[in-house]
């Protein structure tokens, strides 16, 4: 009895999502691009650190911010974007 | 039992998980598009039922286990009526049965957490990951309910159990192989999403960002598991020391390596998207080599310390472990196109080349002890019979590898991205070796010892680099916040636990270095005593005062009672002792150890006469085991800071523009 009421109870639970179908959630655009920017902030705060302890020469740091910065920019704009829809 | 029935119903969910998630998915134009999300939903949802009639399976054998349901015929060989409450707990992964239970429980948590965390960068990389891990789940259910199904029952109960096997026993049982499985199970989230970004052509950073937790998860376990185990070794075999190079041994330390390899160089796919072939083989050979020690572990073709967990499972192991690594490989052979470095490696002294570096070697390591660990297959296989290659053997190949590795610990954080120069290098490097050099040196006059002294300098050397790293962090934010050096510590460690927590596990790693070197001094005494006597043995003059009988429910207890001094001050009373426990033939020893800093006094009773209190014992000076141990907790602690801490988003100067472009810039240092 109690595996029968087990397999009932788990079965409903994995078959509720076929029965109520939620309208096809549109792809988490913004999330991603959330995710997006953490990354890019991490790669910031690691540059700035390379540049701190001496890892980074001052023209390899200015190269490699010059272009996390315009792939923010970039980000920030489709970010933007979203958030006006 | 109910149990068996609970582990069908999670083999039922799985199957159907992997099933549903690819049913949910059509291929156009060359992408793979989830076209019924609800499916795709329904089949993440199978994998936490699975995962929960797993846990309801758990709870069945932990029952059957606490009430003595000798009926059970797993129960009546692990456990007796004697068994104390930690033991019993512990007899769940005592034998095979239970240990792929667990297996199966650990993997179906791992795929329930996975497939109920949602992530926007993991998103893309579950409709492909859950088949895998589906499939994984089915082959370990399989197994616990057909040939290791810990529900069976005998047609007559006895009326007591046989009892734990007395070297289970330990503390460390009961958190050792729990530990260990998590490590080896937890091998599989990154391969399935390896796999899953090979199929669906997204093999650029963003799979090893994702995978980066997922392996460090079981990278910790693995490591913490394997000093356990040691741990255990040590206090329970009763052979003085901590490692053996035994086969089981070798098992789990190949996978770690291999993890510790990919954890170094998947920071380089993500930074400069290199290394991409490189990491999904090292992700494969991860899960692979997991799936390969406990292939070992169950098929009993290697003699080890481990024989308690032998089976005919191993057959089932080879087929498993070679429809993974096919999967792997044909699908690296199938993308090859698509892992194509970004960039090149622009020179010698950067910090590219010095983890491709520290890749190989690690690599050539885990190569090496594969090697070493099969050697007795193969000679046998050629009909030259079992060619044994024991500790001398290990010890020979693998010092030299660790010294590399050290000096890699050591140079690998100083070098700056791209392209450096040796003498930037130097200027560098000149601080932190000259200390060692020192160090080195005076331990040189000390001990009159090369290689010990030869070790200390490199473990110095990597210390120092490490401590001076976060110390120089430290120091800045003091400056710049105002705040405590304890206060600075802790937000240096929060603002970069990747960096910071590595440099820890480095720290923790040279300070076990060390104590691993002490073992050049071990010396070893076998003594025969009367009450009364003394021994005088490194440096203690030990006093053997009595020996001491008596019963236990489960065993017969010889209790030796020694005093210990050092300098005329007794320091220590230690009781080894020697039981017979009911059902099993051979004595057990349990050791005493006095452990400091310095060293560690081990005593084993090895023998006693009936009718008599003379006793044997075989001594041990062991120098700086202390250090292992508290090495690993250093280790353990850096390997927890990056993993748990989350890097913090920094403070936006006062007046700074709003706007999310601005704050992402001003976030950093």
């Amino acid at each position: 009895v109690i595996v029968l009421c087990v397999l009932a109870a788990l079965t409903a639970f994995v078959a509720a999502p076929l029965y109520r179908p939620r309208a096809a959630e549109p792809a988490d655009e913004r999330g991603a691009l959330r995710a997006r920017r953490d990354v890019l902030v991490a790669e910031l705060r690691e540059l700035e650190l390379d540049r701190a302890s001496g890892a980074l020469e001052a023209s390899e740091y200015e190269r490699s911010r010059a272009a996390a910065e315009a792939e923010a920019a970039e980000l920030f704009r489709a970010l933007d974007a979203e958030g006006s829809d | 039992m109910p149990g068996s029935s609970f582990v069908l119903i999670a083999l039922g969910f799985a199957a159907y998980a992997a099933v549903a998630a690819i049913g949910s998915q059509r291929r156009r134009n060359q992408v793979w598009v989830v076209v019924r999300p609800e499916l795709l939903h329904s089949a993440r949802r199978a994998l936490l039922a699975s995962a929960a009639a797993l846990g309801l399976a758990a709870v069945a054998l932990w029952y059957a286990l606490f009430t003595r349901d000798f009926s059970n015929a797993y129960v009546a060989a692990h456990v007796s009526s004697a068994t104390q409450p930690w033991y019993t707990f512990a007899a769940f992964w005592a034998g095979m049965d239970g240990s792929m239970l667990l297996w199966s429980l650990v993997l179906g948590v791992y795929a329930a957490a996975f497939a109920s965390v949602r992530r926007p960068l993991a998103e893309p990389f579950v409709p492909w990951a859950v088949p895998v891990l589906g499939g994984a789940l089915v082959f370990f259910c399989a197994m616990t309910a057909g040939p290791a199904n810990p529900f069976r029952t005998l047609d007559l109960a006895p009326a007591d159990g046989r009892g734990l096997n007395p070297l289970l026993q330990s503390p460390a049982m009961v958190i050792h192989p729990p530990m260990l499985y998590t490590g080896f199970v937890g091998l599989t989230v990154p391969f399935a999403v390896a796999v899953s970004a090979l199929v669906t052509r997204r093999t650029g950073a963003d799979w090893v960002r994702v995978v980066r937790r997922w392996t460090l998860i079981p990278w910790l376990a693995l490591g913490t598991g394997l000093v356990l185990g040691g741990a255990w070794a040590y206090t329970e075999l009763g052979w003085g020391g901590y490692w053996g190079w035994d086969p089981v041994e070798n098992a789990a330390l190949m996978p770690w390596l291999a993890a510790t390899a990919f954890l170094h160089s998947a920071v380089i796919q993500e930074r400069r998207g290199m290394l991409k072939v490189w990491n999904v083989f090292l992700v494969t050979a991860a899960a692979d080599l997991a799936i390969f020690g406990t292939f070992l572990t169950r098929s009993g073709l290697l003699s080890s310390v481990h024989t308690f967990t032998e089976s005919p499972l191993g057959r089932w192991f080879f087929v498993f472990l070679a429809a993974q690594t096919l999967l792997g490989l044909s699908l690296l052979a199938w993308r090859l196109p698509d892992l194509r470095s970004e960039n090149a490696l622009d020179g010698a002294v950067s910090r590219e080349s010095g983890f491709l570096v520290n890749n190989l070697v690690f690599v050539g390591a885990a190569i090496a002890i594969l090697w070493g660990t099969l050697l007795p297959l193969a000679t046998d296989a050629l009909g030259r019979g079992r060619l044994q290659l024991g500790p001398p053997f290990f010890n020979r190949v693998m010092s030299p590898i660790g010294a590399l590795l050290l000096v890699l610990a050591a140079v690998g954080p100083l070098l700056p991205w791209r392209r450096g120069t040796w003498r930037a290098l130097a200027r560098r490097m000149a601080r932190p070796a000259s200390i060692a050099a020192l160090a080195g040196a005076a331990m040189l006059a000390t001990t009159r010892h090369g290689a010990f002294a030869g070790i200390v300098t490199l473990g110095v050397l990597v210390a120092g680099v490490s401590a001076s790293e976060i110390a120089s962090a430290v120091r800045a934010r003091t400056h710049s916040t105002g705040e405590s050096r304890a206060r600075a510590f802790a937000g240096t460690l929060a603002r970069n636990p990747r960096r910071y927590g590595g440099y820890l596990v480095h720290l923790g790693i040279a300070i076990m270095v060390v104590g691993f070197a002490g073992s050049l001094f071990r010396a070893q005494a076998d003594v025969v005593l009367e009450p009364g006597e003394r021994y005088r043995f490194a440096g203690y003059s030990i006093l053997y005062r009595d020996l001491r009988h008596h019963a236990a429910p489960d065993k017969d207890v010889r209790l030796a009672v020694l005093d210990v001094f050092s300098g005329g001050r007794r320091v220590a009373e230690l009781h080894p002792q020697q039981n017979l426990h009911a059902n099993f033939d051979q004595p057990q020893s349990e050791i005493a150890i006095r452990t400091t800093p310095a060293r560690d006094l081990y005593v084993i009773l090895t023998g006693t006469k009936d009718g008599s209190k003379r006793a044997a014992f075989r001594l041990y000076s062991n120098p700086l085991v202390f250090w292992v141990w508290a090495g690993a907790v250093v280790a353990v602690a850096g390997g927890l800071v990056a993993l748990v801490a989350r890097p913090r988003a920094g403070a936006r100067p006062q007046g700074a523009p709003a706007g999310q472009a601005r704050e992402v810039a001003a976030s950093a240092p």
